[in-house]
């Protein structure tokens, strides 16, 4: 049991104090309160059988126009009276009539002195004179009539039923009904703990210490809520920044490059013939405003140029034909990451490297369930002295232990600028399947030498997006670009 | 990746011996093919365009029998002395200047003898062949042809003949505009004034090369002889196409004959060439790029194991190479076929030995900093792509189109150029999100790309937020920005007033930092908010973070 206001406390209080039943009248004088608020706590304290209500049918007195009149200047045979004292006690009934000052009320004011005995009529000198001996009492009427007038309304058993009958019949006062409200505490609403019962702790009830008088009311603990939907990163940036820092614990550097890149470090650096498919513009973005861009470095250039026409000095057959330069200038939008590690290596010949980078590349493929046009490629490279195929092995292979990954099964592949290649296909248990992820290999000579890069050196590279679908539990590629904010409020972290 | 359904059956009959379905999913594999499917009577595999020998099953069991270790080494091939002259017309040159060609005799193809032969000459027309712009080959039926065979450089009006699958006689140009194989080969030799033709010495035409064979010398099931020719921009490779054609026909018991090809200046050639390109590689070589120490038997037999033939002259491995492989340029492919032959699944996992020690890049942490401002602040990360089109980064939000980077294939008109800001992405995205509850805020990191002056572009990292529901205001905007600028140690950032069009005039401001722009915050305009049919006021900004790259990361 608990009280829901501080008002519903102080009538409680209120009537415990008193020790009897209350009106609401008594209620609002008391507490300074208006009538509906009394009314409201009053109903809710009686639904909790705290106090009970019951009403009383009470008849007031008040005055009419008239009565108004008199109790200003009093009774219209005490004015009279007060006439013939003034003369003596004795007046010409005529002089009498000339002196009143409401000329109406005379004969009424002259029946009552006589009724009430105040004076008589009597003829001195056959002329007829009022005699008054003294100056009379106040009567019960006169008594009534200033108490109604001081007070407004009265209670009519309270006043003297005679001179209450007489002020009736002259018209001077009239009855009303009235009915009242009353109120009474029960045996539990005197022995109830005065607290109250709120739903907030506000910084009032705290800063007032009101909260010690006070109940919180208890909640439905299984009951909804809103729900609430956090500023949150999207799954993509929570699957970058877990490789990423793989790599950084494996003891690899970040490299980083620009999107739109030459074709001769896209492709000719990687010793990608200039005829091959993947260069085609089904394949691959070319870019139309800038369409090309300048090759600096000469020696380098002439370099590529010949390994590719005949192999250079790499000891390789090379792909024969012409090489052009100005199909080497056309810009595009990378297709893999591994540009961005053969520039760097060409910058950073001294072993050992280790860089990676997990980034954006471009392939002009229609977009589907299962394919984009743009995606997140991870790579990782070694360049060291001595590293080798099983090294390769070894790094994949803690690579993917990191991500959860345990099952792993490496094949033989191709790939135009390692030699020798793998593939790799990894169990994710989040799916319960197999998923071929990284190709890897030791970059070929044709690759490295132009370069100037005198080290094996081991890559590998693969998809983001397709481990995060499996993680994910999605089919349908396109959502992760989509940028639906209820998937992306609602979609499960990506563990 | 070129694909093709094995069957086991098949694969024996050129094995000569008996493998079942489950045998060939386990190994195939490690011919470095992939396995993509597995049917009741086949395996669907993926094969790297490398190994166009790979088309057919003589070609995988050819390989397959040295992995086996049934059969070693080289395989050699009988080739029958030339009875029929090829004369090739000068005016090729400049046209389609390569010229190849053989005759299979005494074959017996049955139906899927056939149609595997149409498979790699479809292969060898795609892959090595670049859309037969580099190779094309034709296949006739030798006992419809009278030799002396010629090829020439033919008027495309003044010529016709019946191209195959088709009921009369067509010209060239006919040929070009009309026949289906014309429409889609075509543009390989519309730019020359002649197109080459190969007819013999009845002037009946056998091929309209590269585009389409005549219905004289149609193959059937009757045909006993056959009579290749290819024509090519590239020796090399043509002679490669047509070996790894021969290879196949001669498993399936035919008998090569060289074809002998006729100069105008009196030169002679024949084909096809089988002689084995040699190629060597050490010992040392091979074990260092392992990491192996295999002795020179186990090279040996790796190699013999892979159909090479090989001499063994101490740590010198001399390698011949057989007439149908094109993939070998360099003797570090001939590692590969070592560890292939050795056995990949042997070479155990070891870890390299040098101590390093890694970083991420500035901008990484300097993105991961905001992004963690941007969570705090209640915005959830969204990511779009950085292709996009004029009317999604301009028409929409109101923005006048501007100097950009454009996209040379327009075949999409959603791909055209790469945007040039991030908030034109978020707009959309809010449009994409209209169904789901308010407040909405999103935010993106990523790299945004100007048109600019003589470098042609530029390439900036960006920041955009917007925030969307029915008390979003430039205030909103202007405190999000503060904080986020705050986190990264500015202080007191200037704003002046911005006339950003996708905004509300005198609701947007200029953000300046180090007396220059570097971004925009505000209310958008409520046209943009109607165009992307949004009902909510959206309170948005943008900040350019590399003046914060600079100021963090000077090294």
């Amino acid at each position: 049991m608990s009280l829901e206001s501080r008002l519903e406390l102080e009538i409680l209080d209120l009537l415990r104090k008193a020790n009897r039943t209350l009106s609401f009248d008594e209620i609002c004088n008391s507490l300074r309160v208006s009538e509906s608020s009394v009314a409201s706590a009053s109903s809710s304290l009686s639904r909790k059988g705290l106090i009970e209500l019951s009403s009383k049918v009470t008849k007031y007195v008040q005055l009419t126009p008239e009565g108004e009149y008199h109790s200003k200047h009093g009774l219209p045979e005490r004015r009279l009276v007060k006439i013939v004292l003034e003369k003596g006690g004795k007046i010409p009934l005529d002089e009498a009539r000339e002196k009143y000052p409401d000329k109406s009320f005379f004969t009424i004011a002259l029946g009552w002195l006589r009724k009430k005995n105040w004076g008589v009529i009597q003829s001195l000198n056959g002329v007829p004179h009022i005699v008054v001996e003294k100056e009379p009492l106040e009567g019960v009427d006169e008594l009534i009539l200033r108490r109604v007038s001081s007070q407004g309304f009265i209670e009519q058993n309270t006043l003297d039923a005679e001179g209450i009958r007489l002020l009736i019949n002259r018209g001077l006062v009239k009855t009303t009904e009235r009915a009242e409200r009353l109120v009474s505490i029960t045996e539990a609403g005197r022995t109830v703990e005065l607290k109250i019962a709120v739903t907030q702790l506000t910084p009032e009830l705290i800063r007032s210490g009101e909260w010690r008088r006070v109940e919180l009311k208890p909640y439905d603990v299984k009951a909804d809520v809103e729900p609430l939907f956090p500023g949150r990163l999207h799954p993509l940036t929570e699957l970058i920044k877990e490789v990423k820092e793989i790599f950084t614990e494996m003891g690899f550097t970040e490299v980083k490059g620009p999107i739109i890149e030459s074709c001769f470090w896209n492709f000719d650096a990687l010793f990608t013939p200039q005829d091959h498919p993947a260069r085609e513009m089904q394949d691959t973005f070319y870019l139309s405003n800038p369409s090309s861009i300048e090759l600096n470095d000469r020696e380098l250039v002439e370099k590529v140029k010949k390994t590719h026409e005949n192999g250079w000095e790499t000891g390789s057959t090379g792909w024969g034909g012409k090489w052009s330069e100005d199909a080497a200038k056309k810009l595009v939008l990378r297709t893999h990451t591994t540009c961005v590690s053969v520039k760097y290596l060409a910058e950073h010949k001294d072993p050992p490297v280790k860089v990676f980078s997990v980034d954006r590349v471009f392939r002009n493929e229609r977009i589907s369930f299962k394919s984009l046009a743009e995606f997140h490629q991870i790579e990782g490279i070694i360049m060291d002295e001595g590293v080798t195929l099983r090294d390769l092995k070894g790094v994949l292979t803690q690579f993917y232990k990191k991500l959860g990954l345990e099952k792993v099964q490496f094949w033989p592949s191709y790939f135009p600028y390692t030699e020798p290649s793998m593939n790799s296909v990894v169990y994710v248990p989040q799916a319960g399947r197999w998923l071929e992820l990284c190709g890897m290999g030791i970059f070929r000579p044709e690759v490295t030498k132009p370069l100037g890069i005198e080290h094996p050196v081991l890559a590998w590279g693969g998809g983001l997006e397709r481990l995060l679908m499996l993680r994910l539990g999605i089919t349908d590629i396109r959502i992760l670009y989509q940028n639906d904010l209820g998937w992306l409020r609602r979609v499960k972290p990506c563990l | 990746m070129p694909v093709i359904e094995v069957y086991p059956e098949r694969i024996s009959r050129f094995l000569g011996i008996e493998v079942d379905l489950k045998q060939l999913v386990n190994d195939l594999p490690w011919l470095a093919t992939d396995i993509e499917d597995v049917g009741e009577n086949f395996v669907k595999i993926e094969y790297n365009p490398n190994r166009p020998d790979f088309s057919s099953h003589p070609g995988i069991a050819r390989a397959y029998a040295g992995f086996l270790e049934i059969k070693l080494g080289y395989p050699e091939i009988n080739v029958a002395e030339p009875k029929i002259d090829f004369y090739f017309n000068e005016e090729l040159k400049a046209i389609r200047g390569v010229l190849c060609s053989a005759v299979v005799r005494n074959i017996q193809l049955s139906e899927e003898d056939l149609k595997e032969i149409i498979n790699i000459q479809e292969v060898l027309h795609q892959g090595i062949g670049r859309n037969r712009r580099k190779v094309s080959i034709g296949i006739h039926d030798l006992d419809k042809i009278k030799p002396p065979v010629y090829y020439i450089a033919a008027d495309p009006e003044k010529t016709s003949f019946k191209p195959l699958g088709m009921d009369r006689s067509m010209t060239l140009n006919q040929i070009l505009n009309e026949v289906d194989k014309g429409v889609e080969y075509g543009h390989i030799i519309k730019s020359f004034d002649k197109y080459p033709l190969i007819i013999d010495s009845t002037e009946e035409v056998l091929s309209f090369p590269p585009i389409i064979n005549s219905e004289l010398t149609r193959l059937t099931p009757e045909t006993r002889n056959l009579f290749i020719d290819v024509t090519a921009l590239d020796e090399y490779y043509a002679s490669r196409a047509l070996n790894i054609l021969l290879y196949a026909l001669s498993d399936m018991g035919g008998s090569i004959e060289t074809v002998r090809i006729l100069y105008q200046d009196g030169s002679v050639k024949t084909y096809p060439d089988f002689k084995l390109r040699e190629m060597s590689v050490e010992a040392g070589y091979i074990n260092s790029l392992l990491g192996e120490d295999l002795d020179n038997t186990e090279i040996y037999r790796s190699l013999l194991k892979c159909r090479f033939s090989v001499r063994n002259d101490g740590e010198t491995f001399h390698v011949g190479i057989p007439p149908y492989r094109v993939d070998i340029m360099h003797k570090v492919d001939l590692v590969e076929e070592v560890a292939i032959g050795y056995g990949l699944w042997r070479l155990t996992p070891t870890y390299p030995k040098s101590v390093t020690i890694g970083s991420k890049h500035p901008e990484t942490i300097l993105q991961d900093k905001v992004r963690m401002v941007m969570i705090g602040l209640g915005y959830t990360e969204v990511f779009n792509f950085i292709i996009t089109s004029e009317e999604k980064n301009y028409h929409r939000v109101r923005r006048p189109v501007a100097e950009r980077v454009r996209l040379a294939d327009s075949s999409s008109t959603e791909l055209t150029m790469l945007r040039d800001s991030l908030l034109p992405c978020l707009i959309w995205d809010l449009s994409v999100s209209r169904h789901e509850k308010y407040p909405q805020r999103i935010f993106e990191t990523g790299p945004i790309v100007k048109a600019e002056g003589d470098k042609g572009f530029s390439i900036r990292l960006s920041i955009a937020g917007v925030s969307a529901h029915s008390s979003a205001s430039f205030s909103e905007a202007k405190a999000v920005v503060l904080s986020l600028l705050n986190s990264l140690g500015t202080e007191n950032p200037s704003l002046e007033k911005s006339d950003d069009p996708m905004f509300m005039s005198g609701r947007a401001a200029s953000i300046i930092y180090d007396d220059k722009p570097i971004g925009v915050l505000g209310e958008i305009h409520p046209e943009v908010l109607e165009l992307n049919g949004l009902e909510n006021p959206v309170a948005g900004f943008e900040l350019d973070l590399n003046p914060f790259l600079t100021k963090y990361f000077k090294s």
